[in-house]
């Protein structure tokens, strides 16, 4: 590579971002898409990857397109970008409505970086306006995505491939921080391009990890004792709203030294972003929260991971786990598991995907029963997804393919739910057994590895442990807060 | 205060008159002409849309609650107040409690607090020299507000917090400080992020409810303050956004009646205000909505005649053009095909 390019990200990197150094894999892929590669990256979650993209799209001469599964990971994007002093990025998705889509379609001049739905690329406006611009790159963040074998199953992700030709073949960068070689090979197939592959490790050193099992009616007082010994930044990981709101008021009552709160995606946006915004800024210990929580969230102190709950994949877990301990200190993660908590994820499965009768009975249309009474919105979802997916002028047939995808899906999940069940009871080694089937080796441990190996969890647990903290205690009366917020000195 | 004491208050109003469902509805300031009228004619518009986030489960625990505890009792869908729930209720005055006024400020006092919020934020953040922080509140047309704002004072950032500082404390002065104290809780800024209502609820061992009327109260207390005196809080009166930003608070009072199908004369009996109080206001409403229908006052062929005798005398005098005119033709007629001219509508 010739030096005069990386002498410019190395610059870049300072004035844009701060840092005097890249993080592993940064520069390759960089370099890799600078050189007009079409690239396909794996890195772990919460080491810069974001980095790979957003720094070549400014240093670049045109425009940047980023495609996002997530309107809410998107958002967040923006608004850090723009906290950063970053401020020609926008995004495009449906939570806007058409006055403020078309004033960032009409300013498209003016911005380095886009964040686009793949729902959002399937509007000829929107294609239109994009390939009168030089796009310099386009980049398709959480690619597992694009792969039907990946979290969730979205047509237009699939369509990605002829966007890139709309837009007059720009270089091509999918990113993952959880994609199986057979995922990797499937985003390969989807996109029909030549992609040059950088696949770095996506496990972390700096995590120690353990299983701690538990009887249903011990639960809560095991994690009561460990937070007891353990007075660090933690995170507490539920499936369930109403437990991590239960949970947090048991905590709340044991330890009212302590600051708790709790997370979730059935909050008010305003208390959300409260919460969201004083966990960032070390006020709170301890967080209970759903996977809502955690989008865009890069603290770096998190000491420990908790799942009350086991998530219902590995990926989530992987990436629940992967907060913990950003600043490369040794961070614990600990699944609390009870024999049968496994019926909790199955039993999810089938709030998600509708039944037999159910697929039957929407497409029977029958005009006394309004789909809406009888399936919830994630229902409702996927099969106005699917009717379009699977048309065909047979209705009989129709009802049938959607039936056999229905219960292709209900595998998938399941023989999901088995493999963590299997990581939990397994006796060998967590790391080597957690990240096997996205990597050949994992790298030695920098701490404690695991449980299996040479983490003792109950000694661990009854060494006490505390941590400073950085706040001062808050003024209790009105004058003074206000004269702290707004009087200089 | 309690919110249950409040639900107490309400049902009592409401005794053997209207449902259960009725207060739910109130708070959540529901735009039908029942709640509307309702709310006027038991006099308890001050509670119209306070809570306008309240959900079902929420509002049935409470009344649960007050059944259990033998305050009220739900007879035919109709809570009665007990004897307990009387001896509760006897002896305090609710009707103006706190001064909360959400018939007047219910469209308003979101965004007014949203704006605060955000300010003092803002202010905060610039005046310790950081210059890169995500804004506590989401909504862009808060920040653009927030952002108009700051332009109207040059940037001058120590000059913003000097006079924010000042206009707040003056106001902060006049009302409860316990409910300041509720407010400024919540306010985020250099090295503190705010607290959430649920979360002093926990510190002060109150329901989130009950915090919730105490922030509304609060901010409720600082608008009476900030709009009777316009000229002493030049600052804090820029965040005042009428939801639509052009009909003063009474006008938009009366173009909800009339949405939700009430005549003229209907809207000035509720309001207990004068016939042509109310005609101003549909002179106001016809000059800015567009989604006003004029024919609904004056028929399509005195409206062209108006606008001929407009064009001939080509004055928008009143007097000159009622001249003109037929007998039957009023002032009200011709002031509304005047404002029905403004081609500048929302």
């Amino acid at each position: 590579m010739n030096s005069a390019i990386s002498n410019d990200i190395d610059q870049a990197l300072i004035s844009l971002f701060g840092f005097k150094q890249f993080r592993v894999g940064q520069r390759e892929i960089i370099e890799s898409i600078r050189s007009g590669n079409h690239t396909l990256a794996t890195l772990p979650t919460g080491s810069g990857k974001s980095i790979c993209y957003q720094l070549p799209a400014l240093i670049g001469e045109g425009m940047t397109v980023v495609v996002s599964p997530l309107i809410s990971l998107m958002v967040d994007q923006v608004k850090l970008l723009k906290a950063q002093g970053i401020k020609r990025v926008a995004s495009l998705n449906s939570m806007m409505n058409a006055k403020q889509k078309s004033a960032v379609i009409h300013r498209l001049d003016t911005y380095k970086l886009l964040y686009c739905s793949p729902e959002m690329l399937q509007q000829e406006q929107v294609q239109l306006a994009l390939s009168n611009k030089t796009i310099d790159y386009f980049v398709i963040d959480e690619a597992h995505c694009i792969s039907q074998w990946g979290h969730e199953f979205r047509p237009d992700f699939l369509r990605l491939k002829d966007v890139i030709k709309k837009l007059n073949n720009p270089t091509v960068l999918a990113l993952s921080a959880t994609a199986t070689p057979s995922i990797r090979q499937d985003i390969i197939k989807q996109l029909e391009l030549p992609m040059k592959q950088l696949v770095y490790p996506i496990d972390r050193p700096n995590i120690t990890f353990s299983v701690d099992e538990v009887t249903p009616n011990n639960k809560d007082e095991r994690l009561i004792d460990l937070i007891e010994q353990k007075n660090i930044p933690t995170m507490i990981y539920f499936s369930s709203r109403k437990v991590s709101e239960a949970i947090y008021r048991l905590l709340q009552n044991k330890f009212p030294e302590r600051e708790v709160a709790y997370y979730h995606g059935g909050m008010e946006q305003d208390e959300r972003l409260l919460i969201q915004q004083q966990f960032m800024n070390n006020q709170l210990d301890i967080i209970c929260c759903t996977s809502a929580f955690g989008m865009g969230v890069n603290k770096s102190n998190i000491r420990l991971v908790i799942h009350y709950h086991m998530p219902s994949t590995i990926e989530s877990f992987i990436q629940e786990v992967g907060r913990a301990g950003r600043d490369g200190k040794q961070s614990v993660s600990i699944l609390l598991y009870a024999p049968g908590d496994e019926y909790l994820p199955f039993q999810l499965i089938q709030t998600e995907l509708p039944t037999e009768n159910e697929v039957n009975l929407f497409f029977s249309e029958d005009i006394h029963k309004q789909p809406e009474d009888y399936l919830n919105e994630t229902k409702l979802r996927f099969l106005e997804l699917q009717k379009e997916q699977h048309h065909t002028t047979d209705q009989n047939e129709q009802v049938q393919r959607v039936i056999q995808y229905r219960n292709d899906r209900e595998q998938i999940k399941q023989q999901s739910i088995f493999k963590l069940v299997d990581w939990i009871k397994t006796g060998a080694c967590r790391r080597a057994r957690l990240f096997s089937h996205f990597q050949q080796d994992v790298s030695n441990a920098q701490y404690e590895c695991c449980d299996c190996c040479d983490f003792r969890l109950e000694e661990w647990r009854n060494k006490p442990e505390t941590y400073q903290k950085k706040n001062k205690p808050r003024k209790n009366n009105w004058e003074a807060m206000l004269g702290e917020l707004l009087i200089k000195g | 205060m309690h919110y249950r004491e409040l639900l107490l208050f309400l049902f009592k109003k409401l005794e053997h008159e209207r449902s259960v469902n009725a207060v739910f509805h109130l708070l959540k300031g529901k735009k039908s002409a029942q709640t509307l009228q309702d709310a006027y004619l038991f006099q308890i518009e001050n509670f119209y849309g306070i809570d306008r986030k309240l959900k079902k489960p929420t509002f049935d625990v409470y009344v649960r609650e007050l059944t259990e505890n033998r305050l009220v009792r739900v007879e035919n869908d109709q809570a009665i107040v007990t004897e307990q729930g009387n001896q509760i209720l006897r002896g305090r005055n609710f009707q103006s409690y706190y001064q909360i006024k959400g018939h007047k400020y219910h469209q308003i006092d979101r965004e007014f607090k949203q704006g605060l919020i955000l300010l003092i934020q803002t202010v905060s953040m610039l005046i310790h020299g950081e210059n890169k922080f995500i804004p506590i509140v989401d909504q862009p047309y808060i920040q653009s507000r927030v952002r108009e704002v700051l332009r109207d004072y040059s940037m001058q950032f120590d000059m913003i917090a000097e006079q924010l500082y000042g206009e707040l404390h003056t106001a902060l002065s006049t009302i409860d400080e316990h409910l300041a104290t509720v407010l400024l809780k919540q306010c985020s800024g250099y090295a503190r992020v705010g607290m959430s209502e649920q979360q002093i609820a926990v510190e002060e061992n109150r329901n989130k409810e009950d915090l919730h009327l105490q922030t509304v109260a609060a901010i409720h207390n600082i608008l009476d303050t900030i709009t009777e005196q316009t000229e002493q809080y030049t600052l804090l009166t820029k965040l005042i956004l009428k939801k639509t930003n052009r009909l003063t608070v009474s006008a938009q009072e009366t173009f909800d009646f009339y949405q939700a199908g009430h005549t003229l004369e209907e809207i000035a009996l509720i309001r207990q205000l004068k016939i042509s109080t109310i005609q101003d206001h549909f002179v106001e409403i016809a000059t800015h909505k567009k989604v006003f229908n004029i024919y609904s006052f004056i028929s399509k062929q005195h409206l062209d005649e108006i606008q001929e005798a407009i064009q001939n005398t080509s004055t928008r005098k009143l007097k000159p053009i009622k001249e003109q005119l037929r007998e039957e033709i009023d002032y009200f007629h011709i002031r509304l095909a005047i404002a029905n001219m403004n081609d500048d509508k929302e």
